[in-house]
């Protein structure tokens, strides 16, 4: 089904409608409010409360074109709010205390002490490249993140982004500017390498 | 100086030779040689790149200061402001978010500029890089899956749903129970009238009972009444 047809069923109470609507975006959610912040640990409770606000208000979406900036629009608010009550991963875990997953049972990512190791997902990177990326976007500092995440994982246009984050145009031309010429110096030597290799 | 000049002494002019330092004669030797000598021309177009290229990068690289900006502007070819312009839209112009004339004038100048090419370049790698990093599926479905997040959202939007059939059911209930004693007791006030009507007895008195005669109205005024009411009314 069609992403406006499918909208437009969730707005006349369509059930499985609904639904469906919200399965195909709950990767989208999750990964962008993971780029936004990966050092959260509550990445999963943040995307579970944007997609509930997206169905509760799904009525209000008078224009089912604009979908993906009106989630957006949730998702970056959400992330502000999430922001300013400053959760942030603990510095130290309990080696008693077992870490449970949502059902009660023990989860298997079990953590007893900070462990180095990457997660099996966060192996899918693969390349050392990548992983230079992914430290060099963390290292952003969060404005110039949150006009990376959105213009390059959401494919947002200025405008889109500068109603998004509440800013003028010459802003967020000027911060993306910034953020790749930052991402450029850290990821210099394999741009080189990529160069020559090319040549 | 000689009319036929080598190659190798040819491009140790060419230098000045661009920079316009030469005599007049000297000047004319090479544009001379240069007619006929491919290897020079390239020689020369070498000269000309790496000289914007200095110029260009020494500024590019240097602190931004607003006072030494304008000056640059006034001193430098138009060439120069080209390079800073080039450099401010560089990120706008991979995006394609500039207007039509600056993206053209912008185009124009990467192919003509060598080092603000080399800076496209970098800026677009960078780009490219980073958005196959972001877009990458990092997290699959089977992950998000296992955490389960469009279930737990669709059950609390099911609660939801049913607390507020809840609420709506109660209020309609206690609205009813509300509108039923109300009539329930409307109701009962009027049936106590009623009772209080219905138990008056008409009964025999010894003495005649004595009726206003205006208040007693006849619906008949030729009718006579009934023998009981008169014997009521007057006795026997």
């Amino acid at each position: 089904m069609e992403l406006a047809e499918l909208i437009e069923k969730s707005q006349q109470d369509d059930r499985l409608a609904l639904e469906e609507l919200i399965k195909r975006n709950e990767q989208k959610v999750y990964n962008t409010l993971y780029h936004l912040d990966p050092n959260r640990t509550d990445i999963s409770d943040i995307a579970q409360e944007v997609l509930f606000r997206m169905a509760k208000s799904i009525k209000n979406l008078k224009k089912p074109a604009t979908f993906k900036f009106w989630l957006n629009q949730i998702i970056t608010n959400l992330f502000y709010d999430e922001l300013r009550r400053k959760t942030r991963r603990l510095n130290t875990i309990s080696i008693d205390a077992p870490f449970l997953d949502m059902e009660g049972g023990e989860s298997p990512f079990t953590l007893n002490i900070p462990d180095t190791e990457k997660l099996p997902e966060e192996k899918t990177l693969g390349s050392e490249l990548d992983n230079k990326i992914k430290e060099a976007i963390e290292n952003l500092p969060e404005q110039f993140r949150i006009v990376i995440v959105l213009r390059e994982l959401q494919g947002l246009s200025y405008e889109e982004i500068a109603e998004i984050t509440k800013t003028e145009l010459g802003t967020v031309k000027s911060r993306l500017a910034r953020a790749r010429a930052r991402l450029q110096e850290e990821i210099k030597p394999y741009l080189n390498h990529e160069r020559g290799a090319n040549e | 100086m000689n009319d036929f000049l080598t190659c190798e002494q040819i491009k140790s002019l060419l230098s000045p030779y661009f920079d316009m330092e030469l005599t007049d004669e000297d000047n004319n030797l090479v544009e001379k040689h240069l007619e006929t000598c491919s290897d020079c021309r390239q020689e020369l177009d070498n000269i000309k790149q790496l000289s914007s290229i200095v110029k260009c990068s020494s500024l590019l690289n240097a602190e931004s200061d607003c006072d030494k900006l304008f000056v640059a502007k006034n001193l430098l070819p138009e060439e120069i402001t080209r390079c800073l312009k080039t450099k401010a839209n560089l990120s706008a112009f991979i995006d394609g978010e500039l207007d039509r004339e600056t993206t053209v004038e912008i185009l124009e100048h990467i192919i003509n500029c060598h080092f603000c090419r080399n800076q496209y370049e970098k800026i677009k790698k960078t780009q490219e890089l980073t958005r196959n990093y972001l877009k990458k599926a990092v997290f699959s479905d089977t992950f998000t899956q296992k955490r389960k997040i469009h279930l737990i959202v669709i059950e609390k939007i099911r609660q939801e749903k049913s607390r507020k059939k809840v609420l709506s059911s109660a209020a309609a209930l206690i609205f009813t129970a509300v509108l039923s004693w109300f009539s329930f007791y409307q109701f009962n006030s009027f049936k106590s009238d009623q009772i209080n009507i219905d138990n008056t007895k008409f009964i025999k008195t010894d003495k005649p009972m004595y009726v206003n005669s205006e208040e007693f109205v006849l619906s008949d005024l030729n009718s006579t009444p009934p023998k009981e009411m008169v014997s009521l009314l007057y006795g026997d």
